[in-house]
């Protein structure tokens, strides 16, 4: 829900009398950027609203990324001059020297895919049944030369070689996954989740499978 | 002076029978390749896993029902490598022929290239030749005559029960197989319309023409015979009778080898360059064949369909499946919408359309419409190439053409030896010359010689069931043959070709196998 505070401010900002439009911006990498202390991550809105004569428009940027993904839509960015904030905290837009070429330039890539796909919780609970499995299948014994890799490269690493699913060289893991599903095979359900977060889609060393590049 | 008879002719003009392809449905194999499959990194070892998941259900339930009731009660085990010593025990896995005698690219690279390569051998097998079953796990190597009986080739999926010797080898009593699939067409009811009006009924069967081997541009052309060929399919030559047998029939399928690869010979070139693993002698290229090949095509095409499959000598491509030809290829014929270039194998189904009286004496009545309802067969055609590889791994006095392509019906699978001697596209997803549903009609072109057979299913009563029919087309410039395949009652005739004074064609053909009668007209 967007709740755009309307700050009149009587600094520089030249009086632009047109209308501004309240929009969410979304940024993909949490780096944090302008923040003054006290600044909330605020969910973004998927609302348009129109502003009359407004200078600062807060707009609320999500910094994280996880567990929203149904609900966010692809927003456009437009670099109006209209003074596109970002920001929490309304003493961030105190600099008036931050202006709109300035807020242009650091501004995010904004477009955002629809259907944001989760990130990966490397630590996390969810595939610790799965794990267990895993470690099961290896005879409990310590992966050798595992040095920098975590538990999801050990999953994905027996997925690879488990032998039921086919061979594993020349395709993604997750072109296999779907392989083995079609024939009735029942791979397992975690590690599609696994290859379907940000992190096992753009990364090669979880995409693609142990082999890749060196056969 | 006695006056001249006149010549009969028919009351009514006479009017071709026609049928209709009918659009595949997801269950009918494609063997078309689509351009973003087309990249060959991929490894063979994935065709070897998606054949043996996709038919591994189908023998381990057959297997179950011959051998679960047994006294000793052998025991299935998953993997290969699990097999229990001393103990019946039955496992499934991919059939590996070990053969000295095989191509090998490693003794190829190895040779010296000073020497000419030795020709192509015609049969690969020898005594040391070793059978071996495979699966994800390992291999084991199977002994004992029951092996020998079977007659496999690489790439079969089989289960075999039997027992670990000592020395580890798998001695093998008996082995079973996926069997026929479930037939692709529904049963046609009603069929039994052969005791009504059997003069009417008989002379409106639909037939399906096929020819092969037509060899045009071979430095021995059989140009007359074709020129024949051409005549009666229009409907141009012969006497009534023939025009009657003529008009029934609908389409003309051309299974391969429809140009020729050998040399037009120049003068002063007298050797032809031994052939390396079915890489092709190089060609002098010459325009010819080809127009000469559109020429009659046009000739055809106006007269009925024609359905065109790329052969070993034609230029398509080496690896299957071939993908059609380009239809610019062929100049006007390409023009007409019943001209249709097919893949090798292709899977057609046609079905015939109701029959409606052309003759005006006749009464329509609804009683005469339903003596001939409307049937859809399922047509699987290769142009050969399968079958002739697998011809190479066994000894044909048991073996015969007919009985390997009998046996690829049983084991679910066109081609077997695809990617060991066969040349075959990479692909990983799927196998698609697995046959999840079995054709009413096989035709296998490029053959020496004519042969046919029906196959049923094996369980129960020979006959009874539905069967198959399996045609072996011969070679047109060699035997002058052409084969119409009655599409209702799957009884195949043979029309012979012959000039006198000229080598193919003409001549005494015996046709053998089952249910098949030749009418030689010369």
């Amino acid at each position: 829900m967007s709740s755009t505070k309307k700050s009149r401010r009587n600094n520089s900002a030249p009086a632009l009398k047109q209308g501004t439009l309240a929009f969410s911006v979304k940024r993909t990498n949490s780096h944090t950027t302008t923040k003054t202390k006290g600044t909330l991550p605020r969910r973004s809105s998927p609302l348009i609203e129109k502003h009359a004569a407004e200078d600062a428009i807060d707009l609320e940027i999500n910094n994280e990324q996880d567990s929203d993904a149904v609900l966010e839509i692809s927003s456009e960015e437009e670099y109006s001059p209209a003074s596109v904030k970002r920001g929490g905290a309304p003493n961030a837009t105190k600099a008036s020297t931050s202006s709109p070429a300035k807020r242009l330039k650091d501004n995010p890539p904004a477009v955002k895919s629809v259907g944001q796909r989760p990130t990966l919780d490397v630590s996390g609970k969810a595939y610790r049944k799965h794990y267990g499995h895993v470690r099961e299948k290896m005879g409990h014994l310590e992966p050798i030369h595992s040095e920098g890799q975590n538990r999801i490269h050990q999953i994905l690493r027996v997925f690879d070689m488990s032998y039921e699913y086919g061979p594993c060289v020349g395709m993604s893991r997750l072109e296999r996954w779907e392989r083995a599903a079609s024939f009735g095979l029942n791979p397992p359900d975690e590690v599609r989740h696994i290859l379907l977060t940000e992190e096992g889609v753009e990364k090669d060393e979880y995409s693609q499978c142990v082999l890749y590049g060196e056969v | 002076m006695a006056t001249l008879d006149s010549i009969p002719t028919p009351s009514c003009p006479l009017v071709r029978s026609t049928s209709t392809v009918v659009p595949s449905t997801e269950t009918t194999p494609s063997f078309l390749i689509d351009p973003k499959n087309k990249s060959y990194k991929h490894q063979y070892a994935n065709i070897y896993f998606t054949r043996l998941t996709m038919l591994r259900s189908a023998v381990e339930e057959r297997a179950r029902a011959r051998w679960d009731g047994l006294q000793s009660e052998p025991l299935h085990v998953a993997r290969v490598l699990d097999i229990v010593k001393s103990q019946l025990c039955w496992v499934i896995g991919t059939v590996y022929m070990d053969m000295p005698l095989k191509p090998n690219v490693l003794e190829d690279i190895g040779r010296d290239h000073s020497i000419p390569a030795p020709p192509p051998r015609e049969k690969f097998y020898c005594d040391e030749d070793s059978v071996m079953l495979e699966d994800e796990s390992g291999r084991i190597k199977l002994v004992g005559n029951r092996v020998s009986e079977e007659r496999l080739v690489t790439g079969v999926i089989v289960a075999a029960l039997g027992m670990e010797t000592p020395t580890g080898d798998f001695e093998v009593v008996d082995m079973c197989t996926a069997g026929l699939a479930t037939f692709a067409e529904e049963e046609i009811l009603g069929s039994d319309a052969m005791d009504v009006d059997v003069d009417f009924s008989s002379t409106r069967d639909e037939y399906v023409a096929v020819i092969s081997g037509l060899s045009i541009g071979s430095p021995s052309p059989a140009d007359a015979q074709i020129q024949m060929l051409v005549e009666y399919l229009t409907g141009e030559a012969g006497g009534p009778e023939d025009q009657q047998l003529a008009s029934q029939i609908t389409r003309l399928i051309i299974a391969g080898n429809s140009l020729s690869l050998e040399e037009y010979m120049e003068e002063g070139e007298e050797d032809k360059r031994p052939r390396k693993f079915g890489a092709s002698a190089q060609a002098n290229f010459s325009p010819h064949p080809n127009l000469a090949l559109s020429a009659h095509l046009h000739d055809l095409i106006s007269a009925l369909p024609v359905h065109i499959l790329p052969g070993e000598d034609d230029p398509s491509g080496i690896i299957l499946p071939q993908q059609p030809f380009p239809r610019a290829m062929f100049g006007k014929a390409a023009t007409f919408e019943s001209f249709y270039c097919e893949s090798n194998p292709a899977w057609l189904r046609v079905r015939c359309d109701e029959t409606e009286s052309s003759i005006r004496n006749e009464r329509r009545t609804s009683s005469s419409k339903s003596n001939h309802p409307p049937v859809t067969r399922s047509l699987l055609v290769t142009s050969g190439q399968p079958v002739l590889d697998m011809y190479k791994y066994l000894p044909t006095p048991p073996s015969s053409l007919v009985s390997i392509a009998a046996s690829t019906l049983r084991w679910r699978h066109v081609a077997p030896t695809a990617p060991d001697t066969l040349w075959c596209h990479p692909y990983r997803d799927r196998d698609p010359f697995v046959l999840r549903k079995t054709p009413d009609i096989y035709l296998v072109g490029g053959m020496p010689k004519f042969g046919t057979k029906l196959v049923g299913s094996e369980d129960g009563s020979g006959r009874a069931g539905r069967c198959c029919r399996i045609v072996l087309v011969p070679s047109f410039s060699q035997t002058g043959i052409l084969v119409l395949v009655n599409l209702r009652t799957l009884e195949v005739q043979c029309v012979d070709f012959g000039v006198e004074g000229l080598s193919a064609g003409g001549g005494e053909q015996r046709s053998s196998g089952d249910d098949g009668d030749a009418m030689a007209e010369g």
